[in-house]
This record gives C-alpha cells, sequence and structure tokens, in this order.
C-alpha cells in the first residue's frame, strides 16, 4: 500500500467520505424510483464510487478499489438501463456502500478487511441476466429466467400498445410489476423503451433544480469569525456612545450604519452554524426499512420539514435521541401487519417525523398510527418496578402514567431487544434533551397511534439568561434552569426561611425548598473558607432585614433556591468555553462577554447543588435524619394517610381514624339540601370538602375522586380527596401552631411538603354542629375547659368522684385524639403533659379518677415510673391502669406488667380503647 | 547581534519575575499587553488570576509568581500579561516587567541546573549567560501543564 503520502491519504478521506455521505440516502431515491431511473441522481452516485474506485487504486488501497469497482458495475447497468433497482439489488447495493463508507473512514486498515462476500453479491447482479427476489447472489435456473423474460415481453408489448400517456404508462408498468412479480427484475431488452419513454421525461424534470454553489468552510473559522463579530458590536457600543455627545449628524449617520451592518453581519454569521435538519432526517429512512424488515413490520416514514435549520451543535446531539425515539416507535409502537389489519388499519404503518418552527424554538414530531401506550401495564411495570405505590399508580391520570415511560429505571419492552433495549431507556433520551435545553413530551391514544413532540433551541451558542451578581461580579444563569424569581423583603425572610437540619430552607407554596447561598457556593464570601461553607450556612442565620433574592432553578433531578445578592438583567448571551485550567471548575458551564467588554462566567446549577452539597431528594434524607436524632427522645411514630386535595396541598389523617376509602365517580355525588352527598348501599354519606371547612385550596375537577370516610359522633362522613399520595410512619413530631385552623393539629414536611395533619373529628364539629349537639345533649354535660393541659391542674370543683379518666401522654397530637375520642364516647377527660404532672393531679384529688391511661415514653416521670408510683400507695392499688403504646415488644410488655399496668392499649384504636375504658368504668362503678 | 545569529539563533522575549530575568521564545507570544483587570473564577486553581476577554476569546490568565512558587504581589505599573499560544488555547501569563528580546543560538543554551532559586529545573528548558546575568529559559508546556 501506498502511505507515504499521508495528506494525500487525508484528501483521499475527506473526499471519499464526502461522496459516501449521501449514498444512502440516494440509493434510497433510486430504489424509491424504480423503474423510472433518474439519470442525475445515478450519475452522481456512479460518479462518486467511481472517483473512489480511481484514487484508491492510485494508492493501492486494492480491497476498496475491489469493492467500489464491482459496486460501479452494478451502478453502471442501472444507468444503462439494464437493470432496475429493485429493493433487493439496493438491498446488496446499500450494504456495499456501508462497508465502503467505513473503509474509506480508515484507509490504513482496509486491505485487511475481507470484502468477498459484498463483491460476490454485487457481481452476481451483474453477471446474472435476471436476479431472484430473495437471494441476489443465487443464479435462478436459466429456465426460469428465461420464462421470466417471457412474460416480461409480453408485458412490455402490451403496453407497447398503449399510447405513451404517462399515467397509463405507469399503470401498465404497476402492472407489469405486479402481476408477475419478478418480471420487472428481468432486464429484457424491450423495457428500456417503456421506462425510457415515461421515466426520462419525468427524471429530467426532476433534475432541473441547479445544486447551490457552496464551499467547506471549518468551524473554527465561524467561531473566529463569530468572535470578531462580537468584538465589533462591542466597540460599535463605544461608538454610540460618542454619538451623543458629538452633535454632528454625519457622525450620527455614520454611527448608525455601523449599528446596522454590525447586527446584520452577526446574524448571517450565525446563519453560517445553521444546517438544515433534514441532515440528520435522512438517516432515518434506512433505519426504519431496515428495522421493518427485521422485524417483519411494514412501516413507512415519512419526513416534512427537512429544510428546518438548526444550529450545528444541536444537529449532532439530537441524532442519537432521535434514532432512539425512531426505533421505538417500529419496535414498540409498531404492530405486526396481521394485527394492524385485524385492527381495521392497512397493514403499512406509518410515521411520520415533522420539524418546524414554533416561537423562537425548533419543535420535532414524531407520530406513529401503531398501538398507542397501554397506560395500564405502563402502571403496572411501574409498580413492579418500585417506581410507584399501587396507591399512586390507581390516582395516576393517563397522561401523568404516560411519563412514567420517560422515568429512570423504566422499560417496557418486557426483554431487553437488540433493537431498542441496548440499555438505554427513554429517560435517557429525555436527559440529552433536556440537556440541550429541550423538552419531551408524549401523547398516547392507545389503539391508534403515539405522537412524541421534541422541542429544542435553535441554537446552544446564543442562549437566554438571567445576569445576577454575587458581589461585585456578574454571573449568568441559563434561563432554561430557572423556574421562578423569589423576593423577600424585611419581616418576610424570617417567615420564609427556616433551617431544617442546619440548612436554610425557603418555604414556598407548600413546599420546603433547600437554599444555597450563592457567595458560598462560590467559596467568595471573605472569610469562608470551602470547606467551611456547609457550617457557615447552618450557623449563619439571616438577620438582615434587606430584601433578599431567590432564584428558584432546576436541575434534572431536584429544584432549589439559590439566594443571589441581586439581579441586573435578562440577556442573550454568548456562550465561550473556558481554558482546560478551568474546565474542572465545577460551578461553572463557561463565560461570556458583556456588552461592557468583560467577562461573566456562567453558572452550572448542577454543579451548584453538588458543591453545597445537596443531595436528590435532599429534603427526604433531611426527614429521615431527623427521625434518628430524635429517636433518642423515642418519639412515638404515628401512622398516617397522605392526600391531597389541591394538587399543591398536602394533608394527613391519621389511619387510626380512617374508616375505609371509597373511590368514586363524580357524577355519583349529588347535593341535597346544601349538604353533599354520596349514595353508598342503601343509605347516604355526608361528604366535606376541605375548601369549606378550613383554609385550603379548591380540589380541581375530576372524574374520579377519592372519599376517605371516617367516623365521628357515632356516624360516618366522608372527605373528598383528589389523590391518596401514601400511607406512610411519621414521627409524632408535628410543628404544632402553624396553621392558626383548629381543624389542624400541627404540620410536618413530608416527602419534601408541607403537610398539615388534619383533626377529623373537629372538621366534622365544624361542618356539621348539629351532630355534636345532639350528642351531647344525650350524654353528660361536661367540662369543656379541659383542653389545656394547664388547667388540668385545677380541676373543676364540680367534678363527682369516680367521674373522670385521668390522661398522662406527652405528645400533644395524641393527646388530644385520645382525648377527643374519649369525650366524644361520653368520658371526662383530665390530661397531663407527662407523668409528673398526672401524678400531682391524681394525689390532689385521688377520688376523682376511676382509670389512668398513660403512655409510656414520657419526659420526667415516664409510664412505668407513674405506675410504679401509683401502685406504691395502697389507696390506688385498685385503679386501673391502661398503658398506651404504638409498638412494643413482648419484652416491654412484661416490663409494664411488672410495674403494675393492667393492660396495654394501642393507640388512637379507637374502637378498642373505648371499650376498655368503658370495661373498666363498668368494673369501677 | 548580527545576521548569522537571526538566522541560527531563536528569539526569547525576556521578563522579569522577583529577581528572575525568564525568556519564553517569541514564536509562542501573540502579544503583550496590559490588560490585568480580570474577571476572577470561583473554584479555580490557586494560580489562575481569572479570565480577560482578548477580542471576544476568554483567556485564562495565570499568576506566573504562583506557579513558580513565589509570593503572589499586587500589581504595578510595569505589570504585563503575556499571552501565549499552547495548544489551540491561548493562556495569558502574568510577569512583573517585561524586558528586551533576545536572539539566542542554539549553543548559547546550556542546561538547566537542578532548580534555580529554589524553583524547580523541569520548569525550565536551560539557562543563557548574560553579561548581566543569566536569562532562564521557561518550558511553557511543562509549566502551564502542572497548574
Amino acid at each position: 500500500m501506498c502511505m507515504e503520502d499521508p495528506e494525500l491519504l487525508a484528501e483521499f478521506v475527506t473526499e471519499s467520505t464526502e461522496a459516501m455521505a449521501d449514498i444512502e440516502g440516494q440509493l434510497l431515491e433510486i430504489e424509491s424510483g424504480g423503474a423510472d431511473i433518474n439519470d442525475d441522481l445515478v450519475n452522481t452516485v456512479f460518479r462518486g464510487v467511481h472517483s473512489i474506485k480511481g484514487v484508491a487504486g492510485f494508492l493501492g488501497l486494492t480491497t476498496i478499489n475491489q469493492l467500489a469497482h464491482s459496486l460501479e458495475d452494478v451502478l453502471n447497468r442501472v444507468r444503462t438501463r439494464e437493470l432496475v433497482p429493485t429493493s433487493e439489488i439496493v438491498d446488496v447495493m446499500l450494504q456495499a456502500a456501508d462497508e465502503l463508507s467505513s473503509l474509506v473512514a480508515s484507509p490504513e486498515t482496509s486491505n485487511d478487511v475481507d470484502v468477498a462476500k459484498h463483491v460476490a453479491a454485487l457481481n452476481a447482479i451483474n453477471d446474472s441476466e435476471a436476479i431472484s427476489e430473495d437471494t441476489p447472489s443465487v443464479d435462478r435456473s436459466e429456465k426460469d429466467i428465461s420464462e421470466l423474460a417471457d412474460t416480461a415481453v409480453k408485458a412490455a408489448d402490451e403496453l407497447e400498445a398503449v399510447p405513451e400517456e404517462g399515467s397509463t404508462a405507469e399503470q401498465a408498468t404497476d402492472k407489469l410489476d405486479s402481476p408477475v412479480p419478478a418480471a420487472a427484475e428481468v432486464p429484457v431488452e424491450p423495457k428500456p423503451k417503456v421506462t425510457g419513454a415515461s421515466g426520462r421525461s419525468a427524471s429530467s424534470e426532476k433534475s432541473s433544480t441547479p445544486a447551490e454553489a457552496s464551499i467547506r468552510v471549518s468551524v473554527s473559522t465561524l467561531d473566529h469569525l463569530m468572535n470578531l463579530a462580537g468584538e465589533l458590536v462591542l466597540n460599535r457600543n463605544r461608538l454610540l456612545q460618542y454619538d451623543g455627545l458629538e452633535n454632528d449628524t454625519d457622525f450620527s449617520t455614520l454611527a448608525t450604519d455601523i449599528d446596522h451592518n454590525t447586527c446584520e453581519l452577526q446574524e448571517a454569521i450565525m446563519k453560517t452554524r445553521m444546517q438544515p435538519i433534514g441532515n440528520v432526517f435522512t438517516r432515518f429512512t434506512r433505519v426504519v426499512r431496515d428495522l421493518s424488515a427485521k422485524l417483519d413490520k411494514q412501516c413507512k416514514l415519512v419526513v416534512d420539514g427537512k429544510e428546518v435549520e438548526v444550529d450545528k451543535t444541536i444537529i449532532e446531539a439530537i441524532a442519537d435521541p432521535l434514532t432512539h425515539l425512531i426505533r421505538n416507535a417500529v419496535d414498540h409502537g409498531m404492530e405486526t401487519p396481521a394485527k394492524r389489519v385485524e385492527a381495521g388499519k392497512p397493514a403499512e404503518g406509518l410515521i411520520q417525523l415533522r420539524a418546524f418552527h414554533q416561537s423562537g424554538t425548533v419543535c420535532i414530531e414524531i407520530k406513529d398510527d401503531g398501538a398507542g401506550i397501554n397506560v395500564d401495564a405502563v402502571k403496572r411495570k411501574a409498580v413492579e418496578k418500585g417506581l410507584i405505590s399501587t396507591d399512586q399508580a390507581d390516582a395516576m391520570h393517563d397522561r401523568d402514567a404516560i411519563r412514567l415511560i420517560l422515568m429512570p429505571g423504566f422499560s417496557t419492552a418486557e426483554v431487553l431487544s437488540d433493537v431498542s433495549g441496548r440499555g438505554v431507556g427513554m429517560d435517557v433520551v429525555r436527559t440529552n434533551i433536556e440537556k440541550l435545553g429541550g423538552t419531551v413530551e408524549i401523547d398516547s391514544q392507545y389503539g391508534s397511534g403515539t405522537t412524541i413532540h421534541v422541542t429544542l433551541p435553535l441554537t446552544l451558542a446564543i442562549i437566554q439568561s438571567l445576569m445576577v451578581k454575587c458581589r461585585d461580579d456578574r454571573f449568568a444563569i441559563p434561563q432554561v434552569n430557572i423556574l421562578e424569581l423569589v423576593r423577600l423583603r424585611g419581616q418576610e425572610v424570617s417567615e420564609r426561611i427556616g433551617t431544617v437540619n442546619n440548612a436554610e430552607v425557603l418555604r414556598l407554596r407548600g413546599r420546603l425548598l433547600p437554599l444555597v447561598r450563592l457567595r458560598e457556593a462560590l467559596g467568595i464570601d471573605a472569610g469562608a473558607p470551602e470547606a467551611e461553607v456547609e457550617s457557615t450556612v447552618a450557623t449563619e442565620q439571616i438577620v438582615t432585614d434587606e430584601a433578599i433574592n431567590i432564584i428558584v432553578v432546576e436541575t434534572g433531578q431536584q429544584s432549589y433556591g439559590l439566594i443571589v445578592d441581586g439581579l441586573v438583567n435578562s440577556e442573550e448571551i454568548v456562550v465561550k468555553p473556558l481554558g482546560r485550567h478551568l474546565s474542572s471548575c465545577p460551578c461553572l458551564t463557561g463565560a461570556t462577554i458583556l456588552g461592557d467588554g468583560r467577562v461573566a462566567l456562567i453558572l452550572d446549577v448542577n454543579g451548584i447543588a453538588q458543591q453545597a452539597n445537596l443531595r436528590v431528594g435532599d429534603s427526604e434524607t433531611t426527614n429521615g435524619d431527623e427521625a434518628e436524632d430524635s429517636s433518642a427522645r423515642e418519639l412515638d411514630k404515628q401512622s398516617v394517610l397522605l392526600f391531597t386535595n389541591h394538587p399543591s396541598e398536602q394533608f394527613a389523617v391519621p389511619m387510626e381514624a380512617v374508616a375505609r376509602i371509597e373511590r368514586v365517580l363524580s357524577d355519583e355525588l349529588v347535593i341535597v339540601g346544601g349538604q353533599e352527598l354520596l349514595h353508598y348501599r342503601d343509605s347516604s354519606l355526608p361528604l366535606l370538602r376541605l375548601e369549606n371547612s378550613m383554609d385550603a385550596m379548591a380540589a380541581p375537577e375530576d372524574r374520579r375522586v377519592n372519599i376517605i370516610v371516617f367516623e365521628a359522633a357515632g356516624r360516618e362522613f366522608g372527605v373528598l380527596a383528589t389523590e391518596l399520595v401514601d400511607i406512610c410512619e411519621l414521627p409524632d413530631d408535628f410543628e404544632a401552631g402553624t396553621f392558626d385552623d383548629t381543624v389542624v393539629y400541627g404540620s410536618q414536611v413530608i416527602q419534601q411538603k408541607t403537610t398539615r395533619l388534619l383533626d377529623t373529628i373537629e372538621l366534622a364539629r365544624q361542618s356539621r354542629p348539629d351532630w355534636f349537639e345532639a350528642k351531647s345533649s344525650t350524654t353528660q354535660p361536661t367540662s369543656i375547659d379541659t383542653t389545656s393541659p394547664a388547667k388540668a391542674g385545677n380541676p373543676n370543683s364540680d367534678w363527682e368522684p369516680g367521674s373522670s379518666v385521668l390522661l398522662a401522654e406527652d405528645s400533644s397530637f395524641f393527646r388530644r385524639q385520645v382525648k377527643a375520642f374519649l369525650e366524644e364516647a361520653g368520658e371526662t377527660v383530665i390530661d397531663c403533659e407527662d407523668g409528673r404532672e398526672a401524678w400531682r393531679v391524681l394525689k390532689e384529688t385521688p377520688d376523682r379518677f376511676r382509670l389512668v391511661l398513660t403512655d409510656i415514653e414520657m419526659p420526667n416521670m415516664d409510664g412505668l415510673e407513674l405506675t410504679r408510683a401509683i401502685r406504691s400507695e395502697d389507696r390506688f392499688s385498685e385503679i386501673p391502669i391502661i398503658a398506651l403504646t404504638s409498638l412494643a415488644s413482648q419484652e416491654d410488655f412484661q416490663r409494664g406488667y411488672d410495674a403494675g399496668v393492667t393492660e396495654y392499649q394501642v393507640k388512637l384504636d379507637r374502637e378498642k380503647l373505648i371499650s376498655a375504658v368503658q370495661k373498666f368504668s363498668l368494673v369501677a362503678v | 547581534m548580527n545576521k548569522i545569529d537571526n538566522l541560527h539563533g531563536t528569539q526569547f522575549a525576556t521578563f522579569h519575575v522577583e529577581s528572575l530575568l525568564l525568556g519564553v521564545s517569541i514564536d509562542t507570544i501573540q502579544e503583550i499587553n496590559r490588560q490585568l483587570d480580570v474577571t476572577q473564577v470561583p473554584h479555580s486553581p490557586d494560580s489562575v488570576r481569572g479570565v480577560i476577554n482578548l477580542r471576544g476569546e476568554v483567556v485564562t490568565v495565570v499568576d506566573l509568581r504562583t506557579l513558580l512558587g513565589l509570593k503572589r504581589q499586587t500589581d504595578t505599573h510595569d505589570s504585563r500579561c503575556i499571552v501565549i499560544h499552547l495548544q489551540d488555547e491561548l493562556i495569558g501569563l502574568l510577569v512583573d516587567r517585561i524586558a528586551d528580546t533576545l536572539t539566542i543560538p542554539a549553543d548559547g543554551i546550556e542546561p538547566t541546573p537542578a532548580n534555580i532559586d529554589g524553583i524547580e529545573g523541569r520548569f525550565f528548558k536551560g539557562v543563557h549567560t548574560l553579561e548581566s546575568g543569566v536569562v532562564v529559559l521557561l518550558d511553557v508546556e511543562q509549566l502551564l501543564e502542572t497548574c
């Protein structure tokens, strides 16, 4: 091989690659033309292959030479109309062209590649007068050929009889093709006459468009031009400043002209980076063709909008995700022809690929008329994979469910096929598109098809961004990362910013959002070395009264608030790379040059999140940590049902309070006499809507609603819930009093959302006071003034001996719950915050109580100590002591019994507890 | 300097950093300017001063003092930024003061001692002796590799 001239070789590679670049599309076009041969097209391909053959021979690249030679021969026969390019022939040519492309890409090793297979297949086409349908390399018997030739001649003769009108001639050609399929492939003499007559005129029209003159320019030259134009813009800006000073009209005109020219120049240079998106689209015809053949499906790809221009970098980056989507459409979307016919669709599936401009972005649509997405299957899969819970799946809208396929760890294909399942899922597609600042949306109608909408920015070189200030420096934050801007003033600062687990958080519409101070993340706060950033976040509380600006940003996985020193403006910036010494800076993605000529750095919100040690689902882990921290205090756990009314507001109710949950169609709900009811099992269930009973946002209208059924005052009632989120165990650590609402026990951040724990009984009381009036009239009037534990020490004097129950419980939540439902059952309850207080109250009024209910874990004096104290005095030896527990082991029980506990009851197991209390009351009375 | 020297020697731009007289081959230098107003880059290596806008290109500016392990100093009236080409990238070197351009014949370059004034020899290509002292020729690639 002649290797002494690497430059020559390099030139060969460039030239050949260029010649081979379009060959695939061209061959496919030749195929679709069939007998109607486009001379110019075939000639172009022929010339390309021919010159590769020539140069390869000269360079001693024998393998390339050989393959190109064989391919050229076939093309030549197509050109001379000795061969009709059927899909079988084009198949062989395509494979050969693929091989040739890869050979010319690395000519050094090309001679070691065995191309005998391709050469044989091509030569078989050349040598044989006729080519069999499925095995091009195997000759049919001569008899076959002559028979076929005869039929073809006959058919052609028939054709000649037909007047030479284009359409009829085509029809006739169809006729020729269809009844005798093989005839079309037979290169018979009469045929050229026919095809020549109809085909030539048509193809010469097609090819009349002149080739646009173009030259190749390296990207670095374009970048350089871009830079110069940018510099010119800056100089123009300086020039324009003088315009105002000089009172010279000539100068003014000149300045304005330069202004215009500069703008146009910049736009023109920007345009040089744009390429038609057709450059990526062309390859998909082949992808669909090959893939459907492999899967025994019939698919056609229709491409629209090839001419839409997009920045080169985007074109390069979008190719892989689009390929994946197209493959998916064929592999998963499209049914087999048999199934399609069964479903009443044409056997051949249609995939439409469309690109168009829309408000400064490029939209790409991939639409198939295939099977569509089976929402139930998607949900089932997601549940199996543990991505969502069964309840979540049930409550999920179809549209949201479809989006599940974009989640990491999801793949609908049962088995990883080599077609779509190559270890990458739709989540990778989504991530890649989002990296480019684009979005993916899926629309699907089960049974009739799927449409995927991809939206992309026009260019990556220029991005819309927000300029912010940090100290004296300006930084750019890409607009795509920004969700919203929050400005807090004065008092709001302390109200809305809190600390969770030593990290600052922002309360934003019921969510707690982690906060990062840009100064600290960038380590540019004086006296705050990087290593201490975390701790300074924790210790440095906001004491300033000044307004602070928070930019809520979103990365792929999370959102957080970035505290900046100030906002400057929003502008389009040209992205410049940072040098290699700075490429590893964690918080930056690049730089840009501002109007005043200074450099501003572009922030990487993802990197900042990492720098500030925000982890994905940080708030959740915070919860976990908190639970651990507080485990020292042995906080009681409470099992709650989480649900939403308005999607942005989360509520919780104790599981013990829930009688059951119904899921009904909303048109089953009726309003009778101003009360919303659900007819249910021959009776009707009164319904409450949270927005009517408390300060809550209204639920959106939905076809299906969940009804959580509670019991209060001996009646059942339902609360409407839009979505049931989860059931979880929570530490009893509800922050009481955040919400000034009697129906709210307290709040806690659960799964990153501020969640209000509801007092269902109070809820019922607020909505239907009549139920409770009726109830209280039948029971003994009880002292209502016992809600405050502080007053428990001064019990009212009008008590009767043995009339009351003493409750010792440190958790205000449990205290109120237990007290509430005992009172509802007609008991008088005196509640105390801990064992010590209970012991004091009991000693002060020993005759008042007939029963003691006590929690075990309490500060000051725990339940066991209280029990021992009570049992230590003879006068209390008979009083029943019920120990309340949430979870306890057998050993714990034993310890309790040893101390003198009469019975254990599970907290909030209302029925049992009430019956236990009543049982002992009977005994006592 | 005569013509023969020009033909058979390499031109070096020389400059001062602290007490050292250093030289860099003039071929690698794009320009020397006074653009000292840099934009600082958070979390950048110590030796990086920041970035500047050099006619539309963002150029990293490196403090040669820090790079050589000397004490960083505030810029003076004499401070200059030497912009050099380094593998497709432009990098600015901040120096104390610019000195003459010298043409040094190949045989005028002597091997570097293990260290010069406490600075590691691997940063240097060699030394050239003048009447007034020595010029230490910098190995820019090696030097910028380390920061």
